[in-house]
């Protein structure tokens, strides 16, 4: 009796232990997630940062900063519809064809989704392909997926605008 | 409940919690497989005007640009399709790849589609990139981009 007695108060014990531990572990996750709920400003402002940073690399050819950014499965689609996937389009920064002669960006429209993130501007920017200037403004979107706390580029795509 | 009872749940529902997360996220063929589902029916409901499938395929802020390097919003997307301003004279969309990120979803391919936009008739083949996204169970197309094929810069 006393045996049996002595046996469930110390599963009683272990269960208390595991619950305030699990809650423990509820809680943390809890407040983890609370704080990865940022404000689509912080966002937005993250992600210009990031395309700032990927347009530096490209202008200095930092190519470990290049594959930092862009994620493997990046798919880019340039002004002539060309698609290109990573290693294709980090050997043409790399090589020299594609060259931006001055960096402008500006009119943002963006489309936050949690870890996703849709941004759509306007490039003024004067780009030298294959040794032709580019000088025509274009639209773009670029879509952005947070992986392992970096954000990446997967997606981009350019189209110029008509009409200009 | 005897007390071990209590420590197996316990126990339990602390390991499957995170499980429970995880599992959420589709496999990639799957995911495809929707996608394309939803992408046909996009397709047939553009040439007949369909707006009610439209408007559910659409996001809401979904961000559109044009051949034109035009923004569009899902309003003004649906009034060309409700108005005709944007018809499909001949449809023919495909060469598909996809990329699948959890419940985001890239779809990049070719139309040959020949558009009549606000009077104008353009035969031009174009590539596109189209975000999806599952929301609620149900995959919204969140981005659209177009561009044409071997135009002079």
């Amino acid at each position: 009796m006393q045996n049996s007695e002595c046996t469930y108060m110390r599963n009683v014990r272990v269960a208390a232990l595991l619950a305030i531990t699990s809650l423990g572990v509820i809680c943390g996750a809890v407040a983890q997630d609370a704080a990865k709920h940022e404000s689509d400003g912080e966002i937005q402002k993250q992600i210009l940062a990031v395309d700032n940073e990927r347009y530096e690399a490209m202008q200095k050819r930092d190519m470990a900063a290049m594959d930092r950014l862009h994620a493997d499965g990046l798919v880019f689609i340039n002004t002539k519809g060309r698609m290109l996937n990573k290693a294709e389009y980090l050997d043409e920064v790399r090589s020299g064809n594609l060259k931006f002669l001055s960096v402008e960006t500006t009119d943002y429209h963006f489309g936050i989704y949690g870890d996703t993130v849709i941004m759509n501007g306007r490039a003024n920017s004067v780009v030298e392909y294959h040794g032709v200037v580019n000088k025509k403004p274009r639209r773009f979107t670029s879509v952005f997926i947070k992986m392992q706390g970096q954000w990446r580029l997967v997606a981009h795509q350019a189209t110029l605008i008509a009409d200009e | 409940m005897s007390a071990g009872h209590i420590v197996v749940a316990i126990a339990l529902s602390s390991f499957l919690w995170p499980c429970v997360a995880e599992s959420q996220t589709s496999a990639p063929s799957q995911a495809e497989q929707e996608v394309l589902k939803v992408e046909a029916e996009r397709d047939e409901a553009m040439q007949k005007a369909d707006m009610p499938v439209l408007s559910r395929i659409y996001a809401d802020n979904v961000i559109i640009v044009n051949t034109r390097g035009r923004v569009l919003t899902k309003e003004q997307r649906l009034a060309d399709f409700q108005s005709g301003d944007l018809k499909f004279l001949s449809f023919d969309q495909g060469d598909y790849s996809f990329h699948v990120y959890g419940d985001t979803v890239i779809l990049n391919g070719r139309a040959n589609s020949v558009v009549q936009f606000h009077g104008k008739v353009n035969r031009i083949p174009r590539k596109f990139t189209l975000t999806y996204m599952k929301v609620n169970g149900e995959w919204r197309l969140i981005a659209q981009n177009e561009t044409l094929m071997d135009q002079p810069q």
